[in-house]
């Protein structure tokens, strides 16, 4: 277990919710715009991670960046896929590989990777009878959030 | 007109009839579209099935005979014979008939009740085409004109006495020859440019492309009946944008990001470089997921607004559905150019929206 993830967990203990609340250690930085939690679980609506370390990664690193967090956050609601790389922009978009449907609501994982080291993770629903799409809150374990930060530590290492 | 005309037009007629009845599935599924060989296309048709009388076996009784009484049902539900096994024997086969593209986008516009496009402005290209309209005394005598020149032979033979009614025979001499002449017409000749643009990111799946390309081809189909000369050209795009063939069109796959004015930008270039509207009909067709990045959007609009729109007889853009729902694109250009006459927009959830999208795009008229 990494320091940042036990310092975050620290500060959900401390934090039920809501509020954002931000962790550092080292170069790195998680911030959790958290709904509310729980010994058992969170929920949050958006999770901001930044590494420092590195200010400008390339086209090809962020993707290799993005191969890296596919391969490890397999304990989520479905499995990322890398689906855009903008090397234009400097930018690349994860998607759950299918979303779940449930009655008129598509929700999938949308995380985006930036040049500057930046990662934002939050979860979309689609909604087909209003044809509208919304950012929902994203529910995880305290354990899924535990091992959350420390691939997010591992993959950028 | 002979019977054999009256009964192939009768049966021209039935099969427009059931073609329209059933436009629908025919649009929805793009079977046919592979099947364009040349200027035709085949149409799996079900049989037409005509009455005819049967006779029975000789000596096995007349109609209304048989075992019972008068009145007795014949069978009550719940009767009967156990439900059979799957049959060995042949399917109905399906007859395919065959149509030119003329014929079909006469029904593809009647079905859709499509209004005819009016050719804008000048949007004409004279062409010239020779036509045999005179006379001369002179030419090769491929064009000499026989009946002519032996009515001329004729007359002078009897002017000058020397035609023989008991030996009617006409000798042409060479003052007599006459030849065709061609003259130079010009013919006014509407020509259309279609620019079909087409996301290709990492979100836009096989099955979106399906529906661009059957909705192409319709389209397609629709424009050429309507104007003389269509050219049609191909842009993808992801991030940046570039003029592909049709195969590639409809076949590739990139996986970067999508940045929608990098196509709009081209398309731009290519009309100014290449089909001035002073010239041209301009089509632009856009098909995207809509999930356009970044700050593009305000990008995109104006560029529609002060460089594509007014070049354009008609800007289409189709907003295909994706496994993660529609993109923000749409309701981005709705806001944009809600009353704009030359802008068309339609939301494509799947193939069943295709027929309604295509009404869309074409019954504009323009």
């Amino acid at each position: 277990m990494s320091l940042l993830s036990r310092k975050l967990s620290a500060e959900v203990d401390a934090n039920r919710g809501p509020g954002t609340l931000s962790v550092a250690d080292g170069p790195h930085q998680i911030t959790l715009k958290l709904i509310a939690a729980s010994p058992v679980g969170v929920s949050f609506d958006v999770l901001d991670f930044v590494a420092t370390d590195k200010p400008h990664w390339s086209a090809d690193a962020l993707k290799a960046w993005g191969d890296r967090l596919t391969a490890r956050l397999t304990y989520l609601m479905e499995p990322l896929v890398v689906l855009e790389i903008d090397a234009v922009g400097g930018e690349v978009e994860l998607r759950s590989q299918s979303p779940s449907v449930r009655d008129t609501l598509r929700t999938y994982y949308e995380m985006h990777l930036r040049r500057e080291g930046t990662l934002q993770l939050r979860r979309v629903a689609f909604d087909t009878a209003t044809r509208q799409r919304f950012v929902v809150t994203c529910h995880l374990t305290r354990e899924a959030l535990d091992r959350l930060a420390d691939d997010l530590v591992a993959s950028v290492a | 007109m002979r019977k054999i005309e009256r009964d192939q037009n009768r049966f021209k007629q039935i099969v427009r009839g059931k073609i329209k009845s059933d436009l629908r599935k025919y649009i929805t599924h793009g079977e046919m579209i592979g099947k364009t060989g040349g200027e035709l296309v085949s149409i799996p048709l079900p049989q037409i099935q005509i009455p005819e009388f049967r006779y029975g076996q000789k000596n096995s009784g007349g109609v209304g005979q048989g075992p019972g009484d008068v009145g007795t049902p014949i069978a009550r539900s719940g009767e009967g014979d156990e439900p059979g096994m799957a049959g060995d024997a042949p399917g109905q086969h399906l007859l395919e008939v065959e149509l030119t593209l003329d014929e079909l986008a006469a029904i593809l516009g009647e079905g859709l009740a499509l209004p005819r496009i009016q050719p804008k402005g000048r949007a004409n290209i004279i062409e010239e085409k020779d036509k045999y309209t005179g006379i001369r005394q002179t030419g090769p005598e491929s064009l000499r004109h026989f009946k002519r020149t032996y009515k001329k032979a004729l007359k002078r033979q009897i002017a000058s006495n020397t035609y023989n009614r008991s030996d009617p025979m006409v000798i042409p001499v060479r003052e007599d020859k006459l030849y065709r002449s061609w003259n130079p017409i010009a013919l006014p000749h509407s020509n259309a440019v279609l620019i079909y643009l087409m996301d290709v990111s990492g979100s836009m799946t096989d099955d979106q492309k399906e529906i661009v390309r059957i909705e192409a081809f319709w389209i397609d189909t629709w424009l050429r009946s309507q104007y003389d000369g269509v050219t049609t050209r191909y842009i993808v795009h992801d991030a940046v944008a570039r003029e592909v063939d049709q195969h590639t069109f409809y076949h590739t796959r990139e996986s970067g990001g999508t940045r929608i004015s990098s196509a709009y930008n081209l398309a731009n270039k290519m009309i100014d470089a290449d089909h001035p509207p002073i010239d041209w009909n301009v089509y632009v067709l856009h098909f995207s997921d809509g999930d356009n990045w970044g700050e593009d959007n305000r990008q995109c609009i104006s560029l529609l607004r002060d460089q594509i729109l007014p070049k354009s007889n008609l800007f289409g853009y189709g907003q295909v559905e994706s496994p993660y729902g529609s993109g923000e694109f749409y309701r981005e250009l709705e806001e944009a150019f809600e009353d704009v006459p030359n802008v068309a927009l339609s939301e494509i959830r799947n193939k069943d929206g295709i027929y309604d999208s295509i009404k869309e795009f074409l019954g504009k008229g323009r």
